[in-house]
């Protein structure tokens, strides 16, 4: 009986653990061959072994907290500003009219290309990194906030002003009719903020996990680049599973 | 109709503003407290004016090329990769079931983060700028693949089979145009992604594109050019996401 339930258990890992043994022996016993330092491509465990050393050392987790505070100042900057901006837009036709074309030209601009003109403004500084996640963050909040408040159900608005509701307790509605479609949006933006910042710190930043990355390459320490790379998106993976928590303990009726 | 023009074009006196604003503070007022404000802020004259000039000395149009070709490149690969793999995905559940997790552990990299290895592997060039941008558009095309063939209907393959459909012509002719719109959604975002991903790439490793020349204006200090560059890769950036739409809009009219 416990058998069968561990078979079930393992069965859908058989692949990727397949692959993860091809790559450590072709890493062991093919690349050589090539690349006699075997810097290429080394083994999964070389990287395991190299995690567990920086974590030892408490190396990783200062990097670690190096891009979060970059990643959630910066969206936090943009949460106050944007989602404001976006429940405006979506209550008043002015607004709306008037900032659709503002965000419809900034918006497509990826916000990486915001690197060099920022390092000419601020230069190699953490403000610099603020001001790229926010950049990067606000666009998914205000138009998320717009989209919630426009898709209210108009039956929820009539009812309410049947009821004889003041325009207090209409923005109270609004508010928190459009909050799924806001939550939404701040992940959307924290998922991107984990992105945009691997990016901002390999260009320039001599802390945080994508300054890891790139010291890894120059250093030729490849299997650093595993940890990193690896850190990273465990990191977004837990913060996604983690807002998923929150959005149900949040907005229960979702 | 002439109220029409009008509300339109009133919708954009808060954008006219801001532009007319910005030139009067970085053109007039700023450069009195500061001989070289255009080394730091400059007027959108200024943008407009080397705009004009790295157009005419076709310098412009070269770094354009080159980025566009990495982008057709890179992104035509993923998606030779990306649409049968996630076909076969779809169509043998079990062998789905296998891939879903491998992809599942490899989709929370950021792209950005395979640029070092890029580098490691090919070097600084046109190269190591494709192979990002493959790896990063596979995933959303993959992933979108894999959803438009599991929403084909049951009952659609069921009717088709027993009108005495082979297996081959079940797939070609039912669910295949029944998955298309989604993965014409995975292609767009894909393309979305391989364009992001260009300019990270080509700021980092790079001798030519956009991405590179607006890192260049950092080194020659001329913010001008950097606005310029911004502003190109967004509207070009712009025009890739609209032309996908609108093969949207012209393959499947069924769906818009």
């Amino acid at each position: 009986m416990e058998r069968i339930d561990l078979v079930g258990r393992v069965r859908p890992f058989l692949l990727l653990g397949f692959l993860i043994i091809l790559w450590e022996l072709f890493s062991r016993f093919v690349v050589p061959h090539y690349d006699p330092s075997g810097l290429s491509l080394p083994p999964p465990s070389a990287g395991i072994a190299d995690a567990i050393n920086l974590m030892k050392q408490g190396y990783l987790h200062q990097h670690v907290i190096a891009s979060a505070r970059r990643v959630y100042l910066g969206f936090a900057l943009a949460a106050v500003i944007g989602i404001p901006i976006g429940i405006l837009m979506g209550m008043f036709d002015l607004a709306r009219r008037q900032l659709n074309p503002v965000v419809g030209i900034l918006r497509p601009i990826p916000p990486v290309a915001w690197i060099p003109i920022t390092l000419l403004w601020f230069g190699v500084t953490d403000k610099q990194q603020y001001f790229i996640i926010f950049i990067g963050t606000i666009f998914p909040l205000i138009l998320h906030a717009v989209a919630g408040v426009r898709t209210v159900d108009p039956v929820l608005i009539r009812a309410a002003r049947s009821l004889g509701a003041d325009s207090g307790a209409m923005f109270r509605l609004l508010l928190t009719a459009s909050l799924p479609m806001i939550f939404l949006g701040i992940r959307i933006a924290l998922g991107l903020g984990w992105f945009i910042i691997v990016a901002s710190e390999m260009v320039s930043a001599s802390t945080g996990l994508g300054f890891l990355i790139t010291e890894a390459r120059t250093a030729m320490l490849t299997e650093r680049m595993y940890v990193g790379m690896f850190a990273i998106g465990f990191i977004g993976y837990a913060q996604d599973r983690l807002l998923v928590w929150l959005e149900r303990k949040i907005i229960p009726w979702k | 109709m002439g109220s029409k023009l009008l509300r339109l074009i009133s919708s954009f006196s808060l954008l006219a503003a801001i532009l007319i604003g910005w030139e009067i503070v970085a053109g007039t007022i700023y450069p009195k407290y500061n001989a070289t404000s255009v080394n730091i802020f400059p007027p959108p004259s200024a943008v407009l004016g080397i705009f004009w000039d790295l157009l005419r000395s076709g310098e412009l149009v070269t770094h354009t090329l080159a980025s566009m070709a990495r982008v057709a490149v890179g992104f035509g690969i993923a998606t030779l990769i990306a649409v049968p793999l996630g076909l076969s995905m779809g169509a043998w559940p079990a062998w789905g079931e296998q891939m879903r997790v491998v992809i599942e552990v490899l989709r929370p990299i950021p792209p950005f983060a395979w640029i070092p290895f890029g580098l490691l592997w090919f070097g600084v060039g046109p190269e190591q700028t494709v192979f990002v941008i493959v790896i990063s558009s596979i995933f959303p095309i993959l992933m979108n693949t894999v959803a438009g063939v599991e929403q084909v209907e049951p009952v659609l393959k069921r009717s088709a089979l027993s009108l005495g459909a082979s297996k081959l012509r079940l797939f070609i002719n039912v669910v295949l145009p029944r998955a298309l719109p989604q993965i014409i959604v995975g292609l767009r975002i894909g393309l979305g992604f391989a364009w992001m991903v260009l300019v990270a790439s080509e700021l980092i490793g790079s001798t030519a594109g956009l991405g590179y020349l607006i890192l260049d204006s950092r080194n020659l200090g001329l913010p001008s050019l950097a606005f310029m560059g911004m502003f190109v890769i967004g509207i070009i950036g712009y025009l890739l996401d609209a032309g996908m739409r609108w093969l949207e809009r012209v393959l499947l009219p069924w769906n818009a």
